[in-house]
């Protein structure tokens, strides 16, 4: 498709995503425009095996997010501009039914995991500059669907201060091309050959935000690039727990993935855990030091690993932020990650913000 | 023994004085959830409930669903109604208006600086729901009490 295509097509969906409310009976109209813009400058040190040792990079990118709703109808349009990369990252359109639930069709962020439904592209949001990579996203190496594209239900009960919510998503996940799995791109929808993904997410938190704790299960069907290369069937369980006691803010997720690589007419199994823990203090309004070590475990000669080229295995991140004016933040962050076989390590600094 | 009875004597006058304070607040700086005359509310909101609609969750009474207006016209009152009603901060419930509209689309509730425009709007929709001072609420007309905040 060629780039004018494409533009145009991004065009329509804002459009559409805009005026689909409007076919709703008259009620109250409302509409939300967010601005995520990020500055990112990054050194890598130490990665003499990767030719990338001694590398400098630098990164600008804005996440523009509209959502509108008119009645019971219901819309949302995500797009994601960076250097590099251009996407729709999110296009939903659906209706609420009775008082808490929402049913969505489109593309959307998967709620397998707790990190990629609250922050994703959300840079000022997220605590981190960089994100655990058991949940990165597919392009960042990450080893789980983090966008289908289908149907979505979601659901929240309320009793007091407690909410209960339910997630559950069943569309289309990412293929394997190239060593990085590839979710669909609604603007290049022939691209890759993405099968059928499916996520469940059961969530009880505080109103005040004082705790969070999740399950998740998914499933996933992930084709490479030709059928010689075979299809791998993946099934995961997740657990997600959040705990703010005082200043102090501690976070976990857990996942177990099975992945079973057919290939040549045979199968392999394999079962690893991944995950991080997190802990951030705040100092003040404004700093806040913290602490993340991420982990895989038995992960030595995964076939379905092995086929991804950038799945970070360990990494320790140790970072500050400082949130200096209304809703920017400076974060200064250093990591210390394994990469297929090698250590390097990784400074990053950057500037987020959310407008208005 | 018996310093130990005037100390508990003491705590119990104190938290009785406390207790007085409490039950009865300054008139000229209580607060109040306010609606247009027009609201059809019969019952008051629990304090979960207030939570979930000043974070833009929606609160339903029968088919409809209650609009909440921010009131910053007045800073002490919006830092008093964070700590007392939200038990957040303003950085932090800034944030969580936006994590729930990125999360699950919608709207963040609409803020009023200007007292003004925030009395305009309350008269717009009879579903629209604010705090304010008892002394703002004498400033205007047309407005109606739904229940005492502190």
């Amino acid at each position: 498709m060629s780039d004018i295509r494409v533009a145009w097509s991004r065009f329509a969906c804002l459009i559409v995503g805009f005026i689909f409310p409007y076919l709703a009976p008259a009620s109250p109209v409302g509409g939300e425009l967010l601005v995520f813009p990020a500055i990112q400058a990054e050194n890598r040190v130490n990665a003499a095996q990767r030719n990338d040792g001694g590398r400098y990079d630098s990164d600008i990118a804005a996440d523009l997010f509209y959502s509108h709703d008119k009645g019971s109808l219901l819309s949302l349009v995500e797009f994601f501009l960076g250097q590099d990369e251009q996407e729709l990252e999110r296009f939903q359109l659906g209706f609420s039914v009775g008082e808490a639930t929402q049913v969505w069709f489109g593309r959307y962020h998967s709620p397998l995991t707790d990190w990629n439904i609250t922050y994703h592209h959300g840079r000022f949001l997220q605590p981190t500059v960089a994100n655990p990579a058991i949940v990165d996203f597919e392009d960042g190496g990450g080893p789980l669907p983090t966008h289908l594209t289908g149907v979505m239900v979601s659901s929240e009960f309320f009793r007091g201060d407690r909410v209960y919510s339910v997630d559950a998503g069943l569309g289309l996940g990412p293929s394997l091309d190239q060593g990085t799995l590839s979710p669909l791109d609604l603007l290049r929808p022939h691209q890759g050959k993405q099968s059928l993904s499916g996520a469940l997410r059961l969530d009880l938190e505080s109103l005040t935000g004082e705790y969070k704790l999740g399950l998740s299960a998914g499933y996933a069907q992930i084709d490479r690039e030709s059928p010689d290369h075979g299809r791998i069937q993946q099934s995961v369980v997740g657990a997600y727990a959040h705990w703010r006691p005082g200043r102090a803010a501690l976070s976990s997720e857990v996942f177990a993935v099975h992945d079973r690589l057919h290939s040549n007419g045979r199968d392999r199994d394999n079962t690893f855990l991944g995950g991080y823990l997190q802990g951030i203090y705040r100092l003040g309004e404004q700093f806040s030091p913290y602490l993340r070590l991420e982990d895989t475990w038995h992960n030595h000669n995964d076939a379905y690993l092995d086929q991804l080229a950038d799945f970070v295995d360990q990494k320790q991140v140790l970072g500050l932020r400082y949130d200096f004016i209304r809703q920017q933040a400076l974060n200064l962050e250093y990591a210390h990650t394994h990469l297929a076989g090698e250590y390097f390590d990784d400074w990053r600094l950057q500037w987020s913000a959310v407008f208005p | 023994m018996k310093s130990l009875g005037r100390l508990l004597v003491c705590l119990f006058l104190m938290l009785s004085a406390a207790g007085v304070a409490a039950a009865e607040p300054d008139p000229a700086t209580a607060v109040v959830l306010v609606a247009s005359p027009g609201f059809p509310l019969p019952d008051t909101l629990s304090v979960s409930e207030l939570r979930r609609l000043f974070l833009g969750i929606p609160v339903y009474r029968g088919r409809e669903v209650l609009t909440p207006l921010i009131n910053a016209s007045d800073k002490d009152l919006y830092q008093a109604f964070l700590q007392k009603v939200m038990f957040m901060s303003e950085a932090n419930y800034q944030r969580q208006l936006v994590m729930r509209v990125f999360r699950r689309g919608g709207k963040r509730p609409e803020v009023f600086r200007d007292p003004r425009k925030l009395a305009q709007a309350m008269m717009v929709a009879p579903l629209n729901i604010t705090f304010m001072t008892r002394e703002q609420v004498k400033q205007l007309k047309n407005v109606k009490v739904v229940q005492p905040l502190w």
